[in-house]
């Protein structure tokens, strides 16, 4: 199983073991990481589940779509490298993935 | 006058099917949070077909409702009247299915956040203190007419930009509107009602488009870049269309539930008194205790689901009430306590259709029991009044609520 490290805004890191075809809020919430709220339950509708991608990930993960992009400036998360996650499906690809969650999400 | 009971389709399995008229069954007057609903929660399956209202499904399971709710592939709001409605207004972006929902949404969104909401505190808290201190002394009121009904609408009306002058002609129509079904009118009756809300929308837009500098939401749509366009007048009316119906009468009913029940347990009311600082938890606690929303969807795809085949065309009533009176979500659900260490509520639903206005709503409802508990002694039922039985619906609601202090 992939792993993903989860850095909170105090700097704590978690490392989570995150099943494939989970989207990263769902790693997230399931694992009681901080920061993520996910109200919409994963529907790109309501800008809670931002994220900041670590600058050498985010080639990897890709940048927001158009709605994508538009909720996440409404998060607390929002900046040239963050993404909702989501809207990141978990992949072998992301074994090693390193992302930053906000104080708050809103 | 259970209208429209309709033949079982033969992919419905008989053990599955109950009555429940969603509009006029006799549970909604007979205490539905402490009786009716905790019958069906504890002994109807949690998906089920009804033949009432021209036959659906009722979904009160939780996983099953968060399913439908997350899952727009298989479930629409292409259609969301029960009976199915051919003729219903569109309503954006309510009635539109990704990807198209998103990008209005988005646009939306902008004036629903928490930044944009929490700059209209001061003018909830203000209207709130004066509706209040204006009854303080007369030791009584009817909460509904002269609270909870002005109190959002005319909040709302402000912040949409909506003209305030017609706040008695609006508020008139969206009572009969959600009134309608359950108060024996017909569905004709229903249209007109649609309609003559359409005229009033078409004139609130109309005016508006002549001076959209002011700073409220209907001018900002007006001005709005769209997809590298302005929205065009038929956008412009469903959008309208669906705010007029959303922001008119939920947060109303979210009041009188929540304002009823701190009357009939004063050792609840005096803890909020002794802790002001708890009025928030209070706020999502009474809502989880008192969820009154529902959300219908229509099946697209065929889809195993709950135990049962859904078909294309079937229609689903999702009973939201029921995530918070789940037991496993929120042990003890009867029970009212701030304390909770977690808490699931379906109010606001779940999914894409996340209500835009649950942070305006949960500061409005937040303000006035602040306001209400400072400014009024201990209330409680007024007796010697007639009771208000709760009306079923798309919006349960309580038609009227006698208090006295």
């Amino acid at each position: 199983m992939p792993t993903v490290t989860f850095v909170d805004f105090m700097g704590t890191e978690r490392d989570i073991e995150a099943k494939i075809g989970d989207t990263l809020m769902w790693t997230a919430k399931s694992n009681g990481v901080p920061g993520i709220v996910g109200e919409c339950g994963g529907c790109c509708a309501c800008g809670t589940c931002g994220v900041f991608v670590d600058e050498t990930w985010f080639e990897v993960v890709g940048p927001p779509g158009e709605v994508e992009a538009t909720m996440l400036s409404f998060s607390h998360a929002a900046g040239p490298k963050s993404r909702l996650g989501c809207q990141i499906k978990i992949t072998e690809e992301l074994d090693g993935l390193r992302v930053r969650t906000p104080e708050r999400q809103q | 006058m259970n209208q429209q009971v309709a033949a079982v389709p033969s992919h419905v399995d008989p053990s599955r099917v109950h009555f429940y008229d969603i509009q006029r069954d006799k549970l909604f007057g007979e205490d539905p949070y402490n009786a009716g609903f905790i019958n069906m929660r504890d002994k109807v399956p949690g998906v089920f077909w009804t033949p009432a209202n021209g036959g659906h499904w009722v979904v009160q399971d939780p996983q099953v409702m968060d399913k439908v709710l997350r899952t727009p592939e298989f479930f629409s709001n292409k259609q969301t009247s029960i009976p199915a409605r051919e003729d219903a207004p569109r309503m954006i972006p309510e009635s539109l299915d990704p990807p198209e929902h998103l990008l209005y949404r988005g646009l939306m969104m902008t004036y629903f956040e928490p930044k944009s909401i929490n700059k209209l505190e001061g003018a909830v808290r203000e209207r709130a203190e004066t509706m209040i201190r204006g009854m303080r002394d007369r030791g009584t009121c009817e909460f509904v007419e002269e609270v909870a009904g002005p109190l959002p609408i005319k909040v709302f009306m402000q912040f949409a930009g909506f003209p305030l002058e017609r706040y008695d002609d609006f508020r008139a129509l969206v009572t009969r509107f959600f009134g309608t079904a359950s108060e024996g009118m017909t569905e004709e009756d229903g249209r007109s009602l649609g309609a003559a809300i359409l005229t009033e929308v078409a004139g609130i837009i109309t005016a508006k488009q002549a001076d959209p500098s002011a700073d409220d939401m209907l001018s900002f749509l007006i001005k709005a870049d769209f997809q590298g366009r302005k929205l065009q007048m038929d956008e412009l009316m469903s959008i309208v269309y669906l705010l007029f119906i959303a922001g008119l009468d939920t947060v109303t009913n979210a009041m009188s539930f929540g304002v009823a029940h701190m009357a009939r347990h004063p050792e609840f009311q005096q803890e909020l008194r002794d802790n002001p600082s708890k009025i928030p938890a209070a706020v999502d606690e009474l809502l989880r205790r008192y969820t009154f929303t529902h959300t219908p969807r229509l099946v697209v795809k065929e889809v195993e689901i709950g135990g049962v085949t859904m078909k294309a065309g079937d229609m689903i009533w999702n009973m939201l009430p029921m995530y918070g009176l789940n037991e496993a979500l929120n042990p003890d659900p009867l029970e009212v306590k701030l304390d909770r260490p977690s808490r699931v509520h379906g109010a606001f639903s779940t999914g894409g259709h996340i209500c835009l206005g649950r942070h305006l709503a949960k500061m409005e409802l937040r303000l006035l029991y602040e306001v209400m508990l400072r400014e009024l002694p201990m209330w409680s039922i007024d007796n010697s009044k007639p009771e208000g039985k709760i009306r079923g619906g798309v919006i349960m609601a309580m038609p009227h609520l006698w208090l006295r202090w």
